[in-house]
């Protein structure tokens, strides 16, 4: 489990952000910010996590906390602690269907996580590469024996995991504003779906994530739009009592 | 020297300072240093000898400081009872939070207690007719014994180091028993401590609470002493540095957590310049810690090992 993956989300809206301020081409802050914080996190894999004098999982997650707050510390001292607006990736403001009208960045939101999740699929499912990386977060000793670089594995994983936060970040950012606090809530998000749909599970993460989603909307329109994180909370701890693999998670989720 | 004694010592050398202090800045810093020691002392218990971490210390500690300082306000009851009864309430949430999530293996705890920190910060916030919102409630009573208050910063310090000594005493009483040794033989290898049937969940939801009823406690003398609280005390940043001074001073040692909190608790007071850069310098700490120092600064100093 890794506690910087909300940071990755705010360092790609921020660096969307940064490089849009400084006139590049909104396709091309989009590649650049994706590709420098996929490259982040290849670093704190090769520099941390493989550096470490100690591997054990209490002292790794501790690490990769302190990892977490040193990027959103220096992301405060880079820019600032205000929340910046960025731009919308396509050149209307808003769009009217039904007679409904919403910010044009919904449609790439809605794109954007259709494709990035049809690729993942691909790659988990199609792919060598994508099944190998399966099988050394399944049972890395057993990778080892059949001659598997399981620490280039998980390097490369690393970086498909930094890229796509900030892929997240940069495509969410017009919406939510580019913040240096941003990447807990993000990353507590993000752990919240994947846990109601099933961990470890790409459909289950997508449909937890339309779940938490929709019942926040739902708190914030009923109820009160402050208590609107609290449903997404309160959703998984909820799940975690009634069925903790998830809604769509196998069911041999390891108890102790 | 065996570490506990080596924890008292340093506790009566606190308490004995009391005395020569006369600066109200410096004895106010090191009460409430104090008060910290306490919440990391009980999150001790639950990284070096559960092995979990959790995420929302902060929000057992606002527990315990919300639900005694309204208790007192708004029904009149006696300070000391509403700490009880505030901490007792956060015991049991924290098991009810504990039981289905320290079932799972892997780390769902400490996800588990971010949401609820997150939950209990955002409620905080929102409650206004009851917890007073983002300005904070006041009016909370200061605690008193018979006719004698604890008014002064002076008679706070020795008060709160009591309560330290007598943490402190009960940690180190679980740690040597049959209890604290069967955790210890669950962090080290929970297969072989459940073949000597030890029931590992049941010990490890227990070690939970105990930590956040500290917690709560804690919460609770804060809001007494200073009379007023606000939801910005308990944030998730709050949460983040219990685990610095906890990790860095050592996951199952009492002695150097004390310092390291002391510490840590009163250098954002002295250099307060340096306010931004203390998130980065946390996180350093928490790395070195992690990556070359795994039990900290109280792992450093070769201790006298009880023999049981």
């Amino acid at each position: 489990m890794n506690f910087a993956q909300g940071e990755f989300v705010m360092l790609g809206a921020m660096l969307q952000f940064y490089f849009l301020t400084l006139h590049i081409p909104i396709v091309l802050s989009f590649l650049l910010s994706s590709l420098i914080v996929g490259v982040i996190g290849y670093f704190i894999h090769a520099v941390f996590i493989r550096g470490t004098r100690n591997p054990q999982e209490l002292a790794l997650i501790v690490l990769t906390i302190g990892i977490a707050m040193i990027l959103r510390g220096t992301s405060m001292l880079l820019f600032g602690k205000n929340a910046h607006a960025v731009k919308q990736f396509l050149p209307f403001d808003s769009i009217t269907v039904f007679g409904l009208t919403f910010s044009s960045q919904y449609i790439v939101v809605f794109a954007g996580a259709i494709i990035f999740a049809t690729l993942l699929f691909i790659y988990f499912n199609k792919t060598n590469s994508g099944k190998v990386m399966m099988a050394s977060s399944n049972n890395p000793l057993a990778c080892r024996l059949f001659g598997i670089d399981v620490e280039q594995v998980q390097a490369i994983s690393f970086f498909i995991s930094g890229m796509l936060g900030a892929i997240g970040g940069s495509i969410i950012a017009p919406i939510s504003f580019a913040r240096y606090n941003m990447g807990l809530i993000m990353g507590l998000k993000g752990f919240s779906a994947s846990v109601v749909g099933g961990f470890g599970n790409n459909v289950g993460a997508i449909a937890g994530g339309l779940i938490i989603g929709v019942s926040e909307s739902l708190a914030a329109g009923y109820i009160s739009s402050s208590y609107k994180d609290i449903v997404a909370f309160l959703i998984m701890i909820l799940v975690l009592f009634v069925k903790p693999s998830g809604i769509f998670g196998a069911k041999d989720i390891e108890r102790v | 020297m065996r570490q506990s004694t080596a924890t008292y010592i340093l506790i009566f050398v606190f308490l004995t300072a009391g005395i020569f202090i006369k600066n109200p800045f410096i004895l106010n810093m090191v009460s409430l240093s104090a008060l910290t020691v306490i919440t990391v002392l009980g999150l001790n218990l639950l990284l070096g000898y559960a092995g979990q971490v959790s995420l929302g210390h902060a929000g057992f500690v606002a527990m315990g400081a919300y639900i005694s300082s309204i208790l007192s306000i708004k029904t009149g009851l006696n300070p000391w009872l509403s700490i009880a009864i505030a901490s007792a309430i956060t015991t049991v949430v924290a098991a009810f939070i504990g039981y289905p999530t320290l079932k799972l293996k892997g780390h769902y705890l400490a996800m588990a207690t971010l949401a609820i920190g997150e939950i209990i910060y955002m409620l905080a916030n929102n409650l206004i007719t009851l917890t007073g919102g983002h300005q904070g409630l006041t009016g909370i009573p200061m605690l008193s014994i018979g006719s004698f208050t604890f008014d002064s910063e002076k008679k706070f310090y020795f008060f709160s180091w009591a309560v330290v000594l007598l943490f402190a005493f009960v940690s180190n009483r679980i740690i040597n028993s049959h209890y604290g040794r069967a955790l210890k033989a669950i962090h080290e290898k929970e297969a072989a401590a459940k073949s000597f049937g030890v029931n590992v969940h049941l010990y490890k939801v227990a070690i939970f609470s105990l930590s956040a009823f500290y917690a709560a406690i804690s919460g609770g003398l804060y809001a007494f002493y200073i009379g007023f609280i606000s939801p910005s005390s308990f944030s998730l940043l709050k949460s983040i540095d219990y685990i610095v001074m906890a990790f860095v001073g050592g996951i199952d040692s009492i002695f150097g957590s004390i310092i390291t909190t002391v510490i840590l608790g009163s250098l954002p007071n002295i250099l307060t310049s340096l306010q931004d850069f203390w998130p980065i310098v946390n996180g350093g700490l928490l790395v070195v810690a992690a990556m070359f120092m795994t039990r900290g600064l109280g792992g450093l100093i070769k201790w006298k090992r009880n023999t049981f």
